[in-house]
């Protein structure tokens, strides 16, 4: 069954299936969500996708909670404590996640206005999920929520439906099959590799690294706080994440970055690159909204400073960013760095690669693409194209892209594929079968293994 | 790896433990083939991708299992009760009451690594995951010997509907209709086997068989710890060591704990504030 069945004729009335989809892509840091529709001619978009933080938030300063989207409204993310409902991609916590859900399928202000029992869902899940998860998540959405219908799936997959990242052009390899694709997810609990088959997952060949944006984050966490502690600031640090990191091209060049950030020693004190090692101004919630960062003042001594700004006249908290801009990015590249024993993302891949047959290796290596927020890391598709090339055969075809927008691609993939009826007819289970059949048969619908 | 030149250890006490930064002749990336063919290259690209390390000693491990775990952790386990407020749904519910199920899940207070310990524990008798590096002799890689236009009509090459730009997703409104593809990647569009590298099948390799296809799809996900990445090949270079003071190269070994400095600089505040020989 090499090719795509044809869907013989479905059991579902039109009736059964409700006119929109709702596609919630559920991620442990954030909810990607947003409505497609088989029967309107609207092509989804990015701006049909709502990030809705997939948190509980308590404020110790004005002692607010924050559900899911209400996070948004909040003005002050110093020290703020995070409940989140979803670990290691999958959702552990339900009190916390149904909370999450019912604020954000509410009409309230940055809801979703959803009404689940007319509404079909499509719900993203991690791969090699624990079986009893699974049934819980399908029990909450069918007997809690109530939905008409509902199809849960790898989140990686629904990326075989998004536009190519791969430009069309003259030097694409003739005589592969173009409908393999090697999805690298670099979440927020770590890094999974996923070869699709016509968009279907090869479940033997899929890998995960235990590394992601939450290691990241932490380790970043670690680092400043050599000099000023941040331990309790995740949203702050997250965004010096986001704002300074990058991603080393090669080992030699982060040797050669790591010699230009370094003090000296006792007797032979060096001049830190500036072009490398830049100042952080810390956000204060009352004039400065969002931390932002210039090149490192040499005035500036010991890595953290509270300093009066020559123009305005305010006072500012600097921390000082050197190494750490590239050698926290690093660990996806070189785990052992923290003495992980795992290989960098470059081996996990191949590790993938090379579980399946020999003739389709080449076809995954040159279409792999990445998603996930750690791929909107500066540097992070250049490090992995280089490191692949240097590992293969050089008479291989290696090909990495990054999704045009990687948190979104999985959602947008979903979106377009619930375009179609009959994708949707083959895929969702609807409240009545679930009734009639029960779970077992549902996790046996999801898994393939009961055709319609 | 850069290479660093080995400083003289000034205090010169004989029990002194050395260390160094050697030039680094292990695993060579650049010397790995993905398809190996000889049988070096086999055991090579074995190590690659497969086997475990001895380079940490226990202490050394314990120490990095529990840096892992801490950076693996939410650190916000810090309690937050859920605001009560009864949801629209709830209302709408009204006398619909709760299963018993969801009750109980609800209640839940258990975390991931409580599943994967029942997860783990109901495998216990299932066999592990297959080894995918083995040296066992894989059927002998045909050359390539089918001829292309063969290729091209095998399952793998099925019609491509070309456009590969962000086409709005058109797809057909059919209700019954078979379901599009996923979309196609690019294919050379108008560039038959006219230029000699492009067009020639880059895989030496037959492309597998329907059945072989058809296994590989309806195979069953792996357990969670299963599909864990293997550990690094044995030939990796050794880890390398951080300063724990300021990231640069942990040049110097503390001979108290073991932990890492860069030097004379960053000694004092190693002793100070990193070091565990007294913790
Ligand atoms: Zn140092
Ligand atoms: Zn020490």
């Amino acid at each position: 069954m090499a090719k795509p069945k044809n869907v013989p004729a479905s059991t579902l009335s039109t009736g059964d299936l409700a006119s929109r989809t709702l596609i919630l892509d559920n991620g442990a840091h954030t909810i990607k969500a947003g409505y497609s529709s088989h029967l309107d001619n609207h092509a989804p978009n990015h701006q049909d996708c709502t990030i809705i933080p997939n948190c509980i938030a308590r404020s110790t300063r004005d002692k607010r909670t924050y559900i899911g989207p209400e996070l948004t409204t909040c003005l002050d993310y110093g020290e703020l404590a995070y409940r989140r409902p979803v670990e290691k991609g999958y959702v552990v916590n339900w009190e916390g996640e149904k909370a999450i859900w019912e604020r954000s399928f509410s009409s309230e202000e940055g809801g979703l206005g959803c009404e689940p029992a007319e509404t079909n869902l499509i719900l993203t899940e991690q791969p090699n999920a624990p079986v009893t998860l699974q049934r819980w998540t399908d029990e909450m959405v069918f007997e809690e929520f109530g939905f008409g219908a509902y199809y849960r799936t790898i989140g990686a997959s629904l990326n075989a439906w998004a536009p190519s990242p791969f430009p069309s052009t003259a030097d694409s390899v003739s005589g592969l099959p173009v409908e393999c694709l090697l999805v690298v997810d670099a979440g927020y609990s770590h890094t999974t590799i996923t070869p699709l088959y016509h968009g279907r997952p090869l479940h033997s060949a899929i890998r995960r690294l235990d590394v992601g944006g939450k290691v990241l984050t932490n380790r970043l966490k670690d680092c400043i706080s050599r000099t000023f502690d941040v331990h309790r600031e995740d949203h702050i640090v997250s965004e010096i994440k986001e704002d300074v990191c990058y991603v080393s091209p090669s080992p030699s060049a982060f040797a050669a970055d790591l010699e230009r950030t370094w003090k000296g020693g006792r007797y032979d004190a060096r001049e830190l690159d500036t072009t490398v090692v830049v100042d952080y101004v810390l956000p204060d919630y009352e004039h400065i909204k969002r931390g932002y960062h210039r090149p490192h003042d040499a005035k500036i001594k010991g890595g953290r400073v509270l300093r009066v700004d020559e123009e305005t006249g305010r006072r500012e908290h600097v921390v000082t960013v050197g190494n750490e801009r590239f050698t926290v990015p690093e660990l996806l590249f070189t785990p052992s760095d923290i003495g992980m024993s795992q290989p960098g993302l470059c081996g996990v891949i191949l590790q993938s690669i090379h579980s399946l047959p020999e003739g389709l290796r080449q076809v995954f290596l040159a279409n792999i693409i990445v998603v996930g927020g750690s791929g909107l890391l500066p540097g992070f598709v250049e490090r992995l194209d280089a490191e692949l090339r240097g590992a293969v055969d050089e008479d291989l075809v290696v090909r990495v892209a990054r999704a045009e927008d990687p948190l979104k691609n999985s959602w947008l993939g979903g979106a377009r594929m619930a375009q179609d009826e009959g994708n949707l007819r083959q895929r969702l289970v609807t409240r009545a079968e679930w009734m009639e059949h029960g779970e077992g048969w549902v996790r046996r619908r999801f898994a393939g293994k009961i055709g319609r | 790896m850069p290479h660093i030149e080995e400083l003289p250890l000034t205090a010169g006490k004989a029990a002194a433990p050395g260390w160094s930064y050697v030039p680094d002749t292990g695993y060579d990336p650049s010397k790995a083939p993905l398809n190996p063919t000889t049988a070096r290259s086999k055991r090579k690209y074995a190590a690659l991708v497969g086997g475990d390390r001895g380079d940490l000693s226990l202490r050394q491990q314990g120490q990095a299992q529990k840096l892992i775990a801490e950076l693996d952790d939410d650190r916000s386990r810090r309690k937050i009760e859920v605001p009560t407020r009864k949801s629209a749904a709830e209302e709408k519910r009204g006398a619909r009451h709760q299963t018993s199920n969801v009750a109980r899940i609800l209640k839940s207070e258990k975390t991931f690594v409580h599943y994967l310990d029942d997860e783990e524990a109901l495998l216990d008798k299932q066999p592990a995951r297959p080894s995918y590096n083995d040296e066992t002799p894989k059927p002998a890689p045909r050359a390539s010997k089918t001829p292309l236009a063969r290729r091209k009509s095998t399952a793998l090459n099925i019609e491509s509907s070309a456009s590969s730009s962000p086409a709005p997703a058109a797809l057909p409104q059919t209700p019954m209709g078979p379901p599009p593809l996923p979309h196609h990647l690019p294919q050379p569009t108008s560039k038959p086997q006219s230029s000699t590298s492009t067009a020639q099948d880059p895989s030496p390799y037959a492309l597998p068989s329907d059945a072989e296809l058809e296994a590989l799809l309806s195979a069953p996900p792996l357990s969670y710890s299963a599909a864990q990445s293997a550990p690094p090949p044995r030939t990796d270079p050794p880890p390398r060591r951080f300063c724990d003071v300021c990231g640069y190269w942990g040049r110097i070994k503390c001979l108290s704990c073991g932990g890492r400095y860069c030097g004379l600089g960053c000694k004092e505040a190693h002793l100070q504030d990193k070091c565990l020989r007294w913790k």
